[in-house]
């Protein structure tokens, strides 16, 4: 669980560099209706999503909803990992 | 005078039961009955107010089908439409809803009236509510047979209302329905906002033809992968989009997912599409034709340039803007300040012609500035710089307004980005100039590219090889993606504040 989390930190900050200090990205901060992150940003932290954690996004699912925080998106990939193993 | 909407009420009138909208996001359609019953409806509402012939009624909704059905009632009511951007900031629309005196407004019932000189509620249906005015009927003087009002922004920050008459309009939209050959089986896009003209084709063309419009809202035309789904769900066989939109969908649009084959043609407008991108796109959709389709809002479409068929070209450089549309004509105002009507040589892109506006609402003096005589026609100043090439089709070459000098040199910032857009690993680019009295100290080149970014050493050595040395940027500075206005186009006075 903690591992998901602290990888997404690290993509989120290295990799899409948020324009946000370390200490200023919390489990809870909205990304996306904090304007935060960017459409191409979300489109991008889609696709990494799907690499790493061999998923995959229903066209539908691709939404502020799920990808709003750091606990949103950890709580959307356990659902996505949970589905695909009972399916 | 044939007037925007008639072939609509006759699609009405001969196809009732025929699917002209679909609403995704909904689940929901219009059949052409019901937006021909519902339009009917608003426009007996809005004669109801007595308006002159030709007053403005502003549109404060999102796209929906009733939004669609009201810009009809509006056309059918004799009156001109104005639809505002409901994501910009109030202020400005208030400063739209002011300058352009609109004398009623349509907005939906639940949402709060934000424009005080349109407060007095006049009658509600189908979740639209409908405000008039207060004040005296509007002194500002609209051209006969004005159809709608679209802002855009203007170099002196206060937007300006594009005035287009239903004859303008009709000369675009009669062209485009019979050169893509629309016809009641094609189901169409509507991914433009109501603001942006492109919305123009989707609902003139696409609706008076008999098509099916698919209506996207912005959040659905933000996702490449929704799109993408609905293309195979929807049968979408024209796509008519900018090319930002457009150049997402290969890497996220997971096209070998759906079914794309009945997409039979897209068309592109509002800036470059960079090569490599393109190419790109034309990968995931080998049989689909593509047209370069290129117009400021204060003439629409005025040129078009089909692309040669997929895989028989190795151009390098983005495609033409091509020739002129049959109804209008171009000029080129050479350096030394003569007209050439022959397209020959290079400079400024004048048009005149059917589609041409009618002027600024309310704006004489700028209209002044923007439309020039010769010829016994008025000409309009795109600002756009071209050149003619050797098959005699035109080629863009960036803005008149972004022209700088360095070194005494003479650079238009355009120049640098048409180079930029031939690096392969760059989606978008754009150039500022940073000044200082009025000199300029250093070019910046914001670009966006996927994969990360790139060396600056690597990029100057690119440019080198493209453009001479006195253009070369001193600083480049990689991001997420371009900021855009709400038509898509770059926003540069965002870009500014990030120097």
């Amino acid at each position: 669980m903690a591992q998901i989390k602290t990888q997404l930190r690290e993509y989120l900050l290295t990799e899409l560099n948020l324009p946000l200090q370390p200490e200023e990205l919390q489990d809870d901060t909205l990304h996306v209706s904090d304007r935060i992150m960017d459409s191409i940003s979300s489109l991008m932290l889609v696709e990494y999503l799907e690499k790493t954690f061999n998923i995959s996004f229903e066209p539908h699912e691709v939404t502020a909803e799920n990808l709003d925080s750091i606990n949103i998106i950890e709580a959307f990939v356990n659902h996505k990992q949970v589905s695909a193993k009972a399916a | 005078m044939q007037r925007l909407h008639k072939s609509i009420l006759h699609q009405a009138a001969t196809n009732p039961e025929g699917i002209a909208i679909q609403f995704p996001i909904e689940k929901r359609n219009f059949t052409y009955d019901q937006l021909h019953n519902l339009a009917y409806e608003i426009s007996l509402a809005l004669q109801a107010l007595s308006l002159p012939k030709g007053s403005i009624v502003a549109l404060y909704l999102d796209k929906s089908p009733e939004a669609i059905a009201a810009i009809l009632g509006i056309l059918m009511a004799d009156l001109a439409y104005l639809p505002l951007d409901v994501d910009a900031p109030d202020s400005r629309n208030r400063f739209i809803i002011e300058q352009s005196q609109a004398q009623a407004i349509m907005t939906r019932e639940d949402v709060k009236n934000p424009f005080p000189a349109l407060v007095i509620p006049f009658r509600t249906f189908y979740g639209l509510a409908l405000y008039r005015s207060s004040a005296e009927a509007s002194v500002l003087s609209g051209p006969e047979g004005l159809a709608y009002v679209l802002y855009t922004s203007g170099s002196t920050g206060l937007p300006k209302g594009v005035m287009v008459t239903h004859k303008a309009a009709r000369a675009f939209v009669d062209w485009a329905r019979d050169t893509f050959v629309l016809r009641p089986e094609d189901t169409l896009t509507s991914i433009a906002p109501l603001h942006f003209d492109l919305s123009i084709f989707d609902i003139f063309a696409g609706l008076s033809a008999g098509c099916t419009l698919l209506l996207l809202t912005p959040s659905e035309s933000k996702n490449p992968l929704l799109l993408s789904s609905y293309i195979a769900e929807y049968g979408v066989t024209t796509i008519y989009a900018t090319p930002t939109l457009l150049q997402l969908m290969p890497r996220f649009g997971k096209a070998g997912r759906y079914d794309h084959s009945q997409l039979r043609q897209v068309l592109f407008a509002g800036e470059v599409f960079p090569i490599p991108a393109l190419r790109a796109l034309q990968e995931i959709w080998p049989a689909a034709k593509f047209y370069n389709l290129y117009g400021p809002t204060e003439t629409n479409v005025c040129t078009w340039h089909p692309l040669p068929p997929t895989g028989t070209d190795d151009r390098q450089a983005p495609y033409p803007i091509g020739q002129p549309c049959p109804y209008d004509q171009c000029a080129i105002l050479q350096e030394d300040g003569s007209i050439s009507d022959k397209l020959t040589g290079n400079g400024e892109l004048l048009v005149a012609g059917a589609s041409v506006m009618a002027g600024y609402l309310g704006m004489p003096e700028q209209t002044r500035q923007a439309l020039v005589a010769h010829q016994g026609q008025m000409w309009y100043k795109t600002g756009d710089l071209v050149e003619v090439d050797s098959n005699g089709d035109l080629l863009y070459h960036g803005r008149r307004g972004r022209m700088i000098k360095r070194r005494g040199y003479r650079i238009e910032l355009g120049e640098i980005e048409t180079a930029l857009h031939q690096h392969e690993a760059i989606a978008q680019a754009a150039c500022l100039a940073l000044e200082k009295e009025q000199s300029v100290s250093a070019i910046w080149v914001f670009y966006v590219a996927p994969e990360g970014p790139l060396p600056h050493t690597r990029l100057t050595e690119f440019l080198a090889d493209r453009i001479p040395e006195y253009m070369l940027p001193d600083r480049f500075v990689h991001l997420p993606e371009i900021p855009q206005t709400s038509s898509q186009k770059t926003d540069y006075q965002a870009l500014k504040q990030l120097l």
